[in-house]
């Protein structure tokens, strides 16, 4: 690192926060807001109980947008420790199965997490320490598992040390589904963290009189974005109730919010039921779109209930550390490639390349899979050192490691980029290689809908389909023979969808993307 | 059409997106569906949109409380609104 002196962990940011803005608002959860001085404490305090637990580098969090959740997420990292999120609304065995690829010595349980606790620990073979945060008890979890230690949060005492972990040591590891089914952690330095937060910062700087949303579930990366730009900034981090998100604007409306990040699909599915009318989130000035690609007609929307806003699309997989692409658009009337919002430009501090199939770079204007490649990339998957070999490669002419992102994008002259699919999606029909997003964009166009999704069919031959079928997001009836008529302009013949069907809402996955699997099966019944 | 009309066909509405396995045998005036964790955004989107295709009118939810959004007295409450 070249400014080792300024390095700080994820956790030293928070608390130099904390000692300058101890009295100001850190965060508002369930109805209560906490200042600094209180958030900072009590995670020291659980810390403290935490480090002196064992050697053991990984702490499980199980909890779910609680104050205590959001404490044992602190109080890990203040321990010099990762944290490591278990959601208890995820299935079990999923859930398994993260704790037995990571073996942590420590498990943190918040109140709604003991009931998946429970089932968690009668087939988890490993030995931990288990801190309850909300029981006035241990006797009984002492009695039925006595193989683990366990603490109560009342008996943790707070020294006042400051544990500072060092820049190569994990921050957090989050999971994502791998392509076998079996999930892949991925690990994320300090010093991974510290150098996208330094540059995020810069870049689109919080204020201490900030209010900013916190939505995305501890699983998610995105949710170190929302916390810790935040609590680095002396900022307050208002947590979203889970039933409350369609009713985003009365909460930014009643907590005068000024920072907003989501995925675009919850802002579409509030505009759908008309409660994103102009002009509803005046408050905000900033409004970060991530985790999905951003279509310019939800950005226009968007806009018009937030007049004062700022539009940023933030691009990149949890692998490389939250995002390493942004791009702000201040003009929305402009149109751009397919009717999506660019992905923009790769951030300073990191190395992006488009690379065609040949290993060689693509040229401006062509479509190649992006490789990234500097301080923010991980290290690999956690003990999966085959998918991390696949995954983070050498490249001719460089001696880095590079991730390649499995998406395609293509480079303008200006270096800004502009996202056309997945590599992996890529079908081909009658020999001919298509690309799914391709039809899409042209389905959006000529149906003036914000979302088009194309569905290989037979389902079993996604990648060599005999045709294809379109959904267009549309609340009345298609004009099928206008769209049609479009397509015939603009697509060649065995790319053209084989049928349309109107559909009123886009289905979304456990992790907030569009759900083509359950599209997939819907056309299934269809064709039935 | 009278509230106990109204209320008929949002439990129907209901029953048609959740469906009967999830819900309660008794649905009583004050049960959220979005508390109780049987829809999720896009469930509740839908079902939005079910009842004002159903009825020919738009649900004003923007008129509702947080106490009483997503509870089917919100519900009843839109549809007598929208139907007067």
């Amino acid at each position: 690192m070249s400014n080792m002196e300024k390095y700080k962990s994820l956790f030293k940011g928070f608390y130099e926060a904390a000692e300058k803005y101890g009295a100001r608002d850190a965060l508002y959860v369930d109805g209560m807001t906490y200042v600094y001085e209180e958030l900072a404490e009590r995670s020291l305090c659980w810390a403290e109980s935490i480090h002196k637990a064992n050697e053991n580098p990984y702490v499980l969090t199980l909890g779910y947008q609680s104050y205590s959740n959001y404490v044992s997420m602190l109080a890990a990292l203040g321990a010099g420790k990762a944290y490591v999120p278990l959601n208890p609304n995820f299935p079990k065995q999923r859930l398994l199965k993260t704790m037995e690829i990571v073996e942590a010595g420590t498990l943190i349980v918040a109140a709604e997490g003991e009931a998946s606790l429970d089932q968690l620990l009668k087939e988890y073979q490993g030995t931990l320490v288990i801190l309850l945060c909300d029981s006035d008890s241990k006797a009984g979890w002492e009695g039925r598992y006595p193989q683990h230690r366990w603490l109560k949060a009342g008996e943790c005492k707070y020294s006042g040390a400051m544990r500072q972990a060092a820049p190569e040591d994990p921050a957090y590891v989050l999971f994502t589904s791998g392509s076998t089914g079996e999930p892949k952690g991925i690990e994320i330095s300090n010093r991974n963290i510290y150098n996208y937060l330094r540059f995020i910062l810069a870049e689109y700087p919080i204020y201490t009189e900030d209010r900013i949303s916190q939505i995305f579930d501890p699983t998610f990366d995105v949710s170190v974005y929302d916390m810790f730009t935040g609590w680095w900034s002396g900022a307050a981090v208002y947590s979203l109730p889970r039933a409350q998100r369609l009713q985003l604007s009365s909460f930014v409306r009643d907590h005068e919010l000024t920072c907003w990040c989501s995925v675009p699909s919850l802002a579409n599915a509030v505009r759908q039921i008309r409660l994103l009318e102009g002009g509803g989130l005046k408050t905000l000035r900033q409004s970060v779109f991530t985790g999905e690609a951003l279509s310019m007609n939800t950005a226009r929307t968007w806009k018009k209930a937030a007049p004062h806003s700022t539009i940023i699309n933030l691009y990149g997989p949890t692998e490389v550390t939250i995002q390493f692409a942004h791009f702000q658009c201040d003009d929305l009337d402009k149109e751009y490639p397919h009717s999506m919002m660019p992905i923009g430009f790769v951030f300073p501090s990191q190395s992006g390349k488009v690379m065609k199939e040949d290993a060689r770079e693509a040229e401006i204007g062509q479509a190649g899979e992006l490789y990234v490649s500097g301080s923010q990339v991980s290290k690999g998957y956690l003990k999966n050192r085959e998918q991390t070999k696949s995954s983070f490669v050498k490249i001719p002419e460089s001696d880095n490691l590079w991730y390649r992102t499995g998406d395609l994008v293509e480079m303008d002259e200006e270096g800004c980029l502009y996202y056309l699919g997945r590599i992996d999606d890529q079908v081909q029909i009658n020999g001919y290689r298509v690309e799914l997003q391709e039809i899409e964009a042209v389905l959006r166009r000529a149906a003036k809908t914000a979302t088009a999704v194309v569905i290989p069919w037979p389902p079993e031959r996604k990648n060599n389909p005999d045709s294809v079928y379109g959904f267009v997001l549309s609340g009345g009836k298609l004009d099928k023979k206008k769209i049609n008529a479009l397509c015939k302009e603009e697509l060649p013949e065995f790319t053209r969808p084989a049928d349309i069907f109107p559909i009123e809402t886009v289905p979304i996955n456990a992790s907030g993307k569009l759900d083509r699997k359950a599209l997939s099966k819907q056309l299934s019944e269809l064709l039935s | 059409m009278t509230r106990g009309e109204c209320r008929e066909i949002i439990v129907r509405c209901i029953k048609e997106i959740v469906g009967n396995d999830d819900l309660p045998s008794q649905i009583e005036d004050d049960y959220n569906l979005i508390k109780a964790g049987v829809v999720d955004s896009l469930k509740f989107v839908k079902l939005v949109l079910l009842i004002e295709d159903k009825c020919g009118i738009k649900l004003e939810l923007e008129k509702l409380s947080n106490e009483e959004f997503g509870t089917v007295r919100g519900f009843i409450m839109l549809l007598a609104k929208g139907i007067e």
